[in-house]
């Protein structure tokens, strides 16, 4: 005998609880639309951005303690803070590079590797340098990236597609 | 009207990152809406969820204990779920796209992606106050419409290769 699924049931937006009532929707969009809301909300994000910059500088500098003294565990978050925090600040490279760096300690936990030091510092150093250097931070950033993934795809004995990856 | 006439609306922020909640926070109250509740994984988002009775959730995806995909589950299905019609909005970066298509199926209405920028806050808040999505309920899941697009003159109630079980296995 065959046996089939539950018929899906669709359940229409106007049969469960709004947001906001029907007659502000419109209201809404419209002021959220509105030069003026996308004018306060771009003040508020930069009001934040030096204060956010710093607290990733800080990031950078716990994450080469980190990575010196070869905690890897705690390397991979300050890794992780950064590659949150950077790219929303404009320091694209920095936040991509952090990345890198948590994918390549995640990829050589999942391979029981001891990460390598080498290819730690290297993404370490990176990072630094590309959130310490606003504005040739994401041209130098991307070219040392490319390097650290083929480095690390290398260290990993994996294609560089997986490292991206 | 202004940005001042929408104050009673309630945000929940689930996020580990301070300083992403405090920056988060800045852009919802620049927009208006004061009443922004925040906490730092998704058990304690659930426990706000049912105090505070926020109208939209933004959540990041990796947290612990709970991260942003078991938090939307459990909105969405839990037997407690004060809303599971929630919009939730999920925050991602370009490393997790991978966890991307997990989080949909547990029901994420929105995603908006790293780097945060205001317009793209905007759209998304737009997005789900001016689009609501449907609801789908069926075996195995329960929350928005994956699908944006219907097909047109399609009447058929089965939309998925396993919307049969067991690809018609005899029993």
């Amino acid at each position: 005998m065959f046996s089939r699924r539950r018929k899906a049931q669709f359940i229409d937006p106007k049969s469960y609880p709004a947001m906001l009532k029907p007659a502000d929707v419109a209201q809404f969009v419209a002021v959220l639309r509105s030069e003026t809301a996308a004018r306060r909300a771009g003040r508020a994000l930069l009001a934040r951005s030096a204060q956010l910059r710093d607290v990733v500088l800080d990031y950078v500098a716990s994450l080469e303690k980190a990575a010196q003294f070869g905690d890897w565990a705690e390397t991979w978050l300050h890794a992780h803070e950064i590659r949150g925090l950077a790219e929303t600040i404009g320091l694209v490279a920095a936040g991509r590079i952090a990345n890198k760096l948590c994918l390549y300690l995640d990829a050589a936990a999942a391979r029981s590797q001891a990460p390598d030091r080498t290819v730690v510092m290297l993404h370490v150093d990176a990072a630094a340098r590309a959130a310490r250097a606003r504005d040739e931070a994401t041209q130098l950033g991307d070219a040392i990236l490319n390097e650290l993934e083929a480095l690390a795809a290398y260290k990993l004995g994996t294609s560089a597609e997986m490292a991206a990856e | 009207m202004s940005l001042a006439a929408f104050d009673y609306l309630k945000a929940l922020v689930v996020e580990d990152n301070a300083h992403m909640r405090a920056l988060l926070r800045s852009l919802l109250h620049a927009l208006g809406m004061k009443q922004v509740y925040e906490c730092t994984d998704g058990q304690q988002g659930y426990q706000e969820l049912r105090e505070r009775k926020p109208d939209f959730v933004l959540t990041d995806l990796s947290m612990k204990p709970v991260d942003g995909i078991e938090f939307t589950r459990k909105v969405r299905s839990g037997a407690d779920s004060p809303n599971p019609y929630i919009p939730i909005v999920m925050i991602t970066g370009h490393t997790e796209r991978p966890r991307v298509e997990a989080a949909r199926d547990a029901g994420v209405t929105e995603f908006l992606a790293k780097p945060i920028t205001v317009q793209n806050l905007l759209s998304r808040i737009i997005e789900i106050v001016d689009r609501p999505r449907p609801f789908v309920r069926c075996d195995g899941y329960f929350g928005p419409d994956r699908r944006r697009h219907r097909m047109e003159g399609y009447a058929g109630p089965w939309r998925r290769a396993d919307d049969f079980n067991d690809d018609l296995a005899l029993r």
